[in-house]
């Protein structure tokens, strides 16, 4: 079972994203940028099992949806079912350096993100005129390797702490 | 009800999970709802306050387009300034020809200059006028500023100008506050030359040169241009005058080829008069 302190460290952790993300055109590359959120979800997934996971991408992906432009439900959607995958990799005997401190975890993140990307363009994109495999190239593997990128950092920080 | 509850908790993810997708595509297909999107409006609002707050932060990627943006449409505006300069100096330019055009007395043809020389010993100019506008050989070619030259061919559609600046040219000139009259010719370089003026008529630099009535060429009083330098000429009683061009042949783009014949009749007493006598051998003259 979910610890509390680390549902409250999760709850804050979400928040601080929630507007980070709003604000990634800082970082955007050819407007291109990392989904942050799927990094917690996939975070929270293979730390907490799928469950938690599911539920955690299907909260954070509806607050999003809340506060963004998007379609009510199309993150909760996407991010939900990242959870869900990445939830498939939860091993409990892993502590926090063995699960999120190796590449593992960008493999992970990375097929999360494209498991991700790909339900958000059929439930929001393709109204529109882009076509699949400019959107999958463009927004679904790009943006997945550039959250990976972004995911490492995170991985490095859980690397290091596994040393000391 | 056990069972079943036994069976959700065994299978609590794949149930959770398919109850978040129902919920969601619900969502999805409500999302036009007025509640939410009154929630939505403030929730929005909320966030947009945030981004506010932190929009002074410098983002260096959009700077970099912003840069990028910023030094194309500084280009395209220099162009386009470089373009209204033109278009400027242009437009002076035909304005002051339409007012040349409307107050001389002479009638003229607009033309423009399609091609000319001005660095060789003969130089011509090109224009874009031909016998089809009622262009003849020998009528003067003039612009607003003075004398250009005279037509020396053309065809239906183009006429070729001697310029005042040809070793060939000779025309007859006056001054207009000493009134003597000479004749001016090219001195090969960037001035004119205006001979048989008497050194006892006293001349002033500054003085505009125009055609002379004696001229059988062209009609009097077109400007050519003005006296900057007075010299006796050497071993005669004649002065040697410098007249800068009134027309500046480097920039000549624009030009009125004036319908002016001569006189057919005065030429042809003048002729009479100053031609040589046929020589005695003649056939004719014999009988």
């Amino acid at each position: 079972m979910i610890a509390y302190m680390n549902l409250l460290w999760y709850a804050i952790a979400a928040l601080i994203l929630l507007l980070v993300q709003l604000n990634l055109g800082y970082i955007a590359v050819e407007n291109i940028t990392p989904d942050l959120l799927v990094i917690l979800t996939v975070f929270i997934a293979i730390r907490e099992g799928q469950f938690t996971g599911l539920v955690a991408g299907f909260l954070i992906g509806l607050s999003f949806d809340l506060i963004s432009s998007d379609i009510v439900g199309t993150n909760a959607l996407s991010k939900m079912l990242a959870g869900f995958i990445a939830g498939y990799f939860f091993d409990e005997k892993r502590n926090i350096q063995d699960s999120v401190g190796n590449f593992r975890f960008l493999g992970i993140v990375v097929i999360s993100a494209l498991v991700h990307n790909i339900i958000y363009y059929f439930f929001y994109v393709q109204p529109t005129d882009l076509s699949f495999a400019r959107f999958f190239l463009r927004s679904g593997i790009a943006a997945a390797l550039y959250t990976a990128v972004i995911a490492t950092l995170v991985m490095l920080v859980s690397a290091r702490k596994q040393r000391w | 009800m056990r069972r079943i509850a036994e069976l959700f908790l065994r299978y609590k993810e794949y149930a959770t999970a398919l109850g978040l997708i129902i919920i969601s595509l619900l969502m999805i297909s409500a999302s036009s709802n007025s509640q939410l999107r009154s929630f939505r409006t403030i929730s929005v609002g909320v966030v947009a306050g945030v981004q506010s707050a932190l929009s002074w932060l410098p983002n260096p990627f959009s700077l970099q387009t912003e840069n990028h943006a910023l030094r194309q449409l500084n280009k395209d505006l220099s162009l386009q300034a470089m373009q209204l300069r033109d278009a400027g100096i242009k437009l002076e330019k035909l304005r002051a020809m339409l007012e040349f055009k409307q107050h001389v007395p002479l009638k003229l043809v607009s033309a423009e200059v399609i091609g000319k020389t001005t660095i060789q010993l003969r130089n011509y100019a090109t224009l874009n006028v031909g016998a089809k506008d009622g262009v003849k050989e020998g009528m003067p070619v003039i612009t607003e500023r003075g004398l250009v030259g005279r037509v020396i061919g053309m065809n239906n559609d183009y006429t070729v100008v001697q310029l005042l600046l040809n070793r060939d040219t000779r025309v007859a000139a006056k001054t207009t506050m000493g009134r003597n009259d000479g004749l001016i010719a090219w001195d090969g370089a960037s001035s004119l030359t205006l001979r048989n003026i008497p050194t006892v008529q006293p001349q002033k630099i500054g003085d505009t040169v125009v055609t002379s009535n004696y001229s059988s060429l062209y009609p009097e009083n077109i400007v050519i241009g003005t006296v900057t330098e007075i010299s006796p000429e050497q071993g005669t009683l004649f002065f040697k005058i410098k007249v800068t061009p009134a027309v500046n042949f480097a920039t000549l783009e624009e030009a009125f080829v004036v319908l002016y014949s001569p006189d057919q009749s005065r030429l042809d007493l003048e002729k009479k008069f100053t031609e040589p006598e046929q020589p005695q051998t003649h056939r004719g003259k014999k009988r």
